[in-house]
């Protein structure tokens, strides 16, 4: 999606937001490590690597799933949306670290995953021990639970895989987030995979207590922000004039910002600016991100999530850039105004109702 | 997002709203009383030939020896304690099921009456055999043989260094 194509855009947040993740990730590891050898009795330390990576890579997709609603309830948490990508390829690779282990020279500390530590006692190549192992698919207590935690691994692999814009602009957006949306999907194989598997062994009940409030935390902020949404879109405006409806009063949106309807189906973002008003779709065309929750700089609409700008009166992105979004027909009535239901074709120029003062 | 994919999204969060919780709560109701590994088990690993405390063992004699083209460092070790054990450690897995190890007094390719039984080969995991008083008896032979295919997958001799049981 740029001009000049470049594996990865790094600028300055990115490289801070990838600093901060990793520092965290080792630091909350080492400690994991450190508590378990020094206070647990009689952990062998190969277990102990392995509960370290599974439980960080779990706490990771926690707070990845957390900011997508945390945003959509403020928009203090847009930051976090930034690189959220990054993020979930490091999420997938501490659960491969906790699949397979970790064996490079370089490193000091090389341990054996779960594969070769728990299915290397018999006589089956691990890997067939894996999937044979336990076959009690008709009894969910004794149910296989290490077969969640293969299927998680696998969606989280297509995701990483298929997480660069290389991919997004391929897809398109409403292919992309609907492969990605599979996130959720892995999220529910991997609550299963702890509580049928490290619940079932380790009765602490400090362990299932976080389990229980991780689940209640990342379910209730997801219902809440999703009722929310759904209350908006149910908002019905009234056709004034033929195709067109009335959204309200200029003065509900402040200079710069929009005020988001849902009209025929799905939502636009009526924009103020320099005594004028201009609607286009909300819907960004990078990640489909709510670009009326942006706000004007430079002249542009600029989408919050990745900072993706457009024109107002045409949707189109300044040159050299390609993108374009639908705009919509603009009138203004006294201090009423006044849009059409039918969006016109992206990048296609309208002119901007005047602000008779 | 578009409205399709919120809706999706709204409804795919109802369904795990609902299914996750009963989940959670039905494995922790149901939760087996099954013990865990500690201390008290220890003793089945070791009747099981499984020891985890190589590094405090003091190495008398190591060789590689080669089975069906896979290198096993085999190493005579002898534990803080004064008793010794031979350690197998294939860089390999062997492909072979339910592969035993015996220690016999002359190359063979079948289990004789003579066959000391030394324990389980598997994996590319160490394993610590004890040498008891009844395989001191100047064994000359490593028999490795699948007991799964009921077969021999070699019988090698064993390297006097390694054979030094009652020094």
């Amino acid at each position: 999606m740029s001009v000049n194509y470049q594996s990865i855009q790094w600028n300055r947040q990115k490289i801070i937001y990838d600093a901060i993740l990793l520092v965290s990730i080792v630091f909350y590891i080492s400690v994991f490590i450190f508590l378990s050898t020094y206070i647990g009795d009689d952990i062998d330390p190969n277990g102990i690597k392995i509960r370290a990576y599974g439980s960080a890579a779990f706490i990771l997709l926690h707070v990845i799933l957390s900011i997508g609603p945390l945003s959509r309830l403020s928009p203090k948490f847009y930051p976090l949306l930034f690189n959220r990508r990054h993020m979930g390829v490091t999420m997938f690779f501490l659960a491969l670290i906790h699949a397979i282990g970790l064996d490079l020279p370089f490193l000091p500390w090389n341990f054996l995953g779960v594969t070769t530590w728990y299915h290397d006692f018999g006589n089956l190549d691990p890997l067939v021990s894996l999937f044979v192992g336990n076959s009690h698919y008709n009894d969910f207590i004794r149910f296989p639970f290490e077969i969640l935690g293969v299927m998680a691994l696998v969606i989280l692999f297509l995701m990483a895989a298929t997480s660069h814009d290389f991919w997004l602009a391929n897809l398109t957006a409403p292919i992309w987030k609907a492969l990605h949306m599979g996130v959720y999907l892995a999220y529910g194989l991997l609550v299963g995979h702890v509580v049928l598997g490290a619940l079932q062994t380790n009765k602490h009940p400090f362990l299932s207590i976080s389990a229980l409030i991780g689940m209640v935390w990342i379910l209730g902020i997801h219902l809440i922000a999703g009722y929310r949404e759904s209350q908006k879109d149910k908002r019905v405006f009234t056709s004034t004039e033929a195709d067109f409806v009335d959204i309200g009063s200029i003065d509900e949106i402040p200079e710069n910002r929009a005020k988001v309807v849902n009209i025929a189906g799905e939502r636009v973002a009526v924009f103020k600016y320099d005594g004028k008003i201009s609607a286009i779709s909300n819907v960004c065309q990078h990640q489909n991100g709510p670009l009326g929750e942006g706000k004007i700089i430079d002249g542009c609409i600029t989408c919050p999530w990745h900072g993706y700008q457009y024109l107002p009166d045409c949707g189109a992105s300044p040159p050299p850039f390609e993108e374009r979004v639908p705009t919509f027909a603009v009138k203004v009535r006294g201090d009423r105004i006044l849009v059409c239901t039918t969006p016109n074709l992206p990048g296609t120029r309208i002119e901007p109702a005047i602000i008779r003062s | 997002m578009i409205q399709s994919r919120r809706k999706t999204h709204f409804y795919t969060v109802i369904f795990l709203s609902c299914s996750l919780p009963l989940v959670f709560l039905l494995g922790l109701l149901w939760r087996p009383q099954v013990p865990t590994v500690d201390k008290q088990t220890d003793r089945l690993f070791s009747q099981a030939n499984f020891f985890s405390t190589p590094e405090k063992d003091r190495v008398i004699a190591s060789e590689n020896l080669t089975v069906n083209n896979i290198n096993i460092l085999t190493e005579l070790v002898s534990s803080s304690q004064g008793r010794k054990y031979l350690s197998f450690q294939p860089s390999q897995a062997l492909q072979f099921a339910d592969i035993l190890v015996y220690l016999t007094n002359e190359k063979s390719e079948t289990i004789n009456q003579d066959a000391i039984l030394l324990g389980q080969l598997s994996g590319v995991n160490r394993r610590y055999f004890p040498i008891s008083q009844q395989s001191q008896k100047e064994p000359k032979y490593l028999l490795f043989y699948s007991l799964g295919q009921d077969k021999a997958i070699a019988s090698i001799p064993l390297p006097d260094n390694l054979s030094s049981f009652s020094n």
